[in-house]
């Protein structure tokens, strides 16, 4: 992200931390449809995700006084969504059957990249691939994250952020490469 | 490769299906939101009128003499409940100024740093179009 991005972020923040009217409208509006996104990659269903929203921005309006970096504003947001969405997730479900991904041997491997015209086909593949892997490729595709803030969203470690990452483009990759040879359906 | 990633994010939000009665849930949302802001703006009032009630009851309970229906000890223990209340209130009220001062200039420095980046970057446009 650049940092006229970030900056904007800020300022964002501190509009809605010093109670400007309005502020909390432009926040909404410019975070409503990545944490959309990400909400419904993670619960699999619009009106949950809908929902979640909902919570992520009454919690936010309350606590936005509670954030003490106004550059953290996006990964405090993604962090807010994860946490309801997982408890969503393991109220409808259990979260052991989201969280049954397996891991491959993670290699120190070319990292692969995206075009930007892969973007319909990455959404549909990012269906395919399991929801740890999922939700960490979202926020590197969506907001640029750094692997600092994406663990803090998700609350682990940077080098399982890592891991999870290039296995996840790794597997999306291969899923878009069957996609690429007619063999998806094999 | 920010453009790339930019492009590629355009591109994954324009893949999210719009939801169906999106005017509605964002009316059901603000209407939320604003019933928060006024529980936020009654928090505040409240605030205000119980250090003021703290304040009062410092300022009767250090006016009061000991008497036959107050004896020494209770006027003490009242007065140090008081004083006890009001100064934890006060506090409180300081703390929530200083995070406003904080947070106001803080928004002032990075309102001036927008305006830097932006006339930093309609300066490299320039530029490059001449060359």
């Amino acid at each position: 992200m650049e940092s006229k991005d970030r900056a904007s972020y800020e300022w964002l923040a501190l509009r809605c931390q010093s109670g400007e009217k309005g502020a909390f409208e432009d926040l909404i509006a410019a975070m409503e449809r990545p944490l959309l996104y990400y909400a419904m990659t993670l619960t699999g269903n619009q009106d949950t995700a809908l929902d979640v929203l909902q919570e992520v921005w009454i919690k936010a309006f309350r606590g936005i006084r509670k954030l003490k970096d106004p550059g953290a504003l996006r990964s405090w947001l993604y962090s807010i969504t994860h946490g309801i969405a997982v408890d969503r997730i393991r109220k409808d479900y259990s979260r052991e059957q989201a969280e049954k991904v397996r891991y491959g041997d993670f290699e120190e491997a070319e990292e692969p990249s995206f075009a930007a015209e892969d973007a319909a086909r990455v959404h549909a593949a990012l269906g395919q691939i399991g929801i740890l892997h999922r939700e960490v490729l979202i926020l590197h595709f969506l907001e640029d994250l750094s692997l600092k803030e994406i663990a803090k969203v998700v609350g682990c470690s940077e080098g399982t952020v890592k891991s999870r990452i290039h296995y996840a483009k790794r597997q999306m990759k291969q899923i878009l490469e069957r996609v690429k040879h007619g063999t998806a359906n094999e | 490769m920010a453009q790339q990633t930019n492009n590629l994010r355009e591109g994954l939000l324009a893949a999210l299906p719009q939801p169906e009665n999106l005017a509605a849930y964002r009316e059901e949302t603000a209407a939320l939101l604003a019933k928060h802001e006024r529980a936020v703006r009654w928090d505040k009032i409240t605030a205000n009128i119980v250090s003021v009630i703290f304040g009062l009851l410092l300022g009767v309970s250090l006016s009061l003499r000991p008497s036959h229906s107050l004896d020494a000890l209770a006027l003490y223990r009242l007065q140090l409940s008081a004083a006890f209340l009001f100064i934890f209130w006060a506090i409180y009220g300081v703390h929530d100024h200083i995070y406003s001062s904080q947070v106001a200039t803080l928004k002032e420095i990075k309102q001036v740093q927008l305006q830097v980046l932006e006339l930093q970057a309609s300066l490299k446009t320039v530029r490059d179009n001449q060359f």
